[in-house]
């Protein structure tokens, strides 16, 4: 049942906002996508762009091949879990997840034997009679899921799935989420702002931006490989360092920088001031230690006035490292150092 | 786990002291509305009471001594009913182009319901009075368009009544219809669509089951003050749509006979409660005003 997902240079204005600027993508049959965005990047439009509740300017969305760009939400056979759940509150949890089969006209006893196994799918066996207001945020997320799935939809579509959990519960979703989803084995796109989320759930991560997608890659490759400083800031902590022909510049503001070194803060290490070092490495002036329970994180404040971060194991000896003294800081592996094309910006003067 | 938390639940339970200072500090707030109550509501409806018992509650039984008194109980009653109907049928539909118009035409079909409840009744009445004359203003209309050659028989008929208390009473069955419709989540009108049905299955699944509550709710209220219309059946409806109201007006002023005018009063008023009282168990119509 499951399908593959094209869509092609798709553009979405809504009054005078160009909302999506020619948007493409290709998700696999059974593949989890997340689009992970900052609000207003347009992420939500592409999702209602596929499930039909979005109409377009221009462009073309192929459920495994056939257009289905004129095709009524309706007809789609897609599953929706809205942010807000959206559970009809008026019916009780078996009649919400067989609602697909209603509108299908499905005979009564088909209903609630889908619904039954829908609720055994999400873990909430027998709880087809309790209405959805008696029913824990994170069951009534799995009643969404279970309706969402009721009608053995194509593909599944997430909006922000995991927005109204708490911390603890989100990250018990996430897995739960996953398992479901990879037993189902349905294409599946997700829309969220949390980057955690993403990176935990997904086969692929596109980051979306400004209404366009600007990486489409596996969770590891966009934290390695980011192709730009918007990236990398944006997934995890990142140093961003100019570099001349594939050196880091080490104290210059970066006047002559052809490129952008990322470097990921628990890749630098402490190194004594006296110890040679042929690797890449930087000193500054210590701004702030804190520790964050498995790592301490480290502020330097570099000559050129650039803030380099560091993610050390609290295995060091902290002791030494008192704000307003000197430390160095070493990236030992060249392979951990990513270069993008673009120079970084010019760093803000800091007053010391 | 709930073994180890629900003592703590209870404990907290037991431990919650009522909101803000003591009670007997701010008690003496509930004086203000009490005493206008008393003065406005209590102290007329004893006057009434008083005056019903004079003759030892026979006025009681000569209430409906009065040919009039019973025929018009139950036009007043079949009069509430079709009233109600029709505020409710149409009152839900007004309700529903109000939520589903762009925003300007929202604005002018509000400021249609709110102008209409801040002018007085007799106004509107008189209105409807001046349009429904034989030469008035729906046969001008009409003759502008060549249909009407005779005067048209509306004036002082049952059928030229109901359109004015119709409209009279709208506004009652609007406001918690449209209270209603504003409160649901938009995105499930989406989720229903996504999920195969179409405008008449999502309407009939969907929306109307959230909103049947407060159309009832908006009906028993029309249907309860619906009871005490006076003013609009006696202009537009003439001496044949007497209502228990006007046959109460009758008893004190022209059949001097103010005894049996207030047991009248006293059985209108404990029939309206007692309907209020038996629709509010029911459908709990105070907590769509409320």
């Amino acid at each position: 049942m499951t399908i593959a997902l094209s869509i092609s240079d798709v553009h979405v204005t809504l009054g005078h906002n160009h909302v999506l600027k020619g948007v493409s993508l290709d998700v696999r049959p059974g593949e989890f996508v997340t689009l992970l965005g900052a609000s207003g990047s347009g992420k939500s439009t592409l999702l209602n762009v596929v499930a039909g509740l979005q109409a377009v300017d221009s462009g073309q969305l192929t459920f495994d091949g056939v257009d289905v760009g004129g095709r009524p939400p309706q007809k789609r056979n897609v599953g929706v879990v809205f942010q807000s759940y959206a559970l009809f509150p008026h019916m009780t949890v078996g009649e919400n997840v067989a609602f697909p089969l209603l509108a299908a006209r499905r005979p009564a006893k088909e209903r609630r034997a889908v619904a039954a196994e829908m609720l055994a799918l999400v873990r909430l066996p027998g709880m087809a009679d309790r209405v959805p207001a008696t029913l824990s945020g994170g069951q009534r997320q799995r009643v969404a899921l279970a309706r969402a799935l009721a009608a053995h939809p194509g593909i599944l579509l997430l909006d922000e799935p995991m927005a109204a959990l708490d911390k603890q519960l989100r990250e018990q979703m996430q897995v739960e989420l996953t398992r479901i989803q990879r037993k189902v084995g349905i294409t599946t796109v997700s829309v969220t702002h949390d980057q955690t989320e993403a990176l935990t759930m997904s086969d692929r991560v596109a980051i979306m931006r400004d209404g366009a997608l600007v990486q489409v890659d596996s969770p590891e490759d966009l934290y390695r490989h980011p192709v730009d400083a918007y990236v990398a800031g944006f997934l995890g902590e990142a140093n961003l360092l100019p570099t001349s022909g594939g050196r880091i510049l080490d104290d210059p503001l970066g006047e002559d920088a052809d490129g952008t070194a990322v470097l990921r803060p628990e890749d630098l290490e402490l190194v004594p001031a006296d110890e040679a070092c042929p690797a890449w490495h930087v000193e500054g002036t210590i701004q702030l230690l804190s520790f964050q329970g498995t790592r301490f994180r480290l502020e330097l404040l570099t000559d050129a006035g650039r803030k380099v971060v560091c993610s050390l194991p609290t295995s060091v000896d902290a002791s030494s490292l008192v704000v307003g003294t000197r430390a160095r800081v070493v990236c030992r592996d060249p392979e951990r150092v990513h270069v993008i094309a673009a120079p970084p910006a010019r760093p803000v003067p800091v007053a010391v | 786990m709930p073994s180890l938390t629900m003592p703590r639940a209870r404990a907290d339970a037991r431990g919650r002291k009522p909101l803000g200072v003591s009670r007997a500090e701010h008690r003496w707030l509930l004086w203000p509305p009490l005493i206008f109550f008393a003065v406005a509501l209590g102290f007329p409806l004893l006057t009434l009471v008083r005056r019903s018992l004079e003759g030892g509650g026979a006025a009681y039984a000569d209430a409906f001594e009065v040919p009039a008194f019973t025929g018009s109980l139950v036009r007043t009653v079949v009069m509430a009913a079709v009233v109600m109907a029709l505020t409710m049928v149409l009152g839900s539909l007004y309700a529903l182009a109000v939520v589903a118009s762009p925003t300007w035409l929202r604005f002018g079909l509000l400021a249609a319901l709110v102008l209409s409840l801040w002018t007085s009744i007799m106004v509107r009445s008189f209105g409807w009075m001046l349009l429904e004359l034989p030469r008035g203003a729906l046969h001008w209309f009409l003759d502008l368009l060549g249909l009407a050659d005779e005067p048209i028989e509306l004036y002082q008929t049952t059928a030229g009544m109901y359109p004015a208390m119709v409209a009279v009473m709208l506004p009652f069955a609007v406001l918690p219809v449209m209270t209603a419709l504003q409160s649901i989540d938009r995105q499930q009108l989406s989720a229903a669509t996504i999920f195969g049905a179409g405008p008449w299955l999502t309407f009939r699944a969907v929306t109307w089951p959230q909103i049947m509550p407060s159309v009832l709710s908006g009906g028993v209220l029309v249907f309860v003050m619906s009871l005490g219309f006076y003013v609009t059946p006696l202009l537009l409806g003439g001496p044949g749509n007497m209502t228990v109201s006007g046959v109460i007006n009758a008893q004190m002023n022209q059949a001097n006979r103010p005894d049996i005018g207030a047991a009248m009063s006293i059985l209108l008023v404990g029939g309206t409660m007692v309907v209020y009282l038996l629709a509010d168990r029911l459908f709990r119509v105070s907590e769509k005003w409320g």
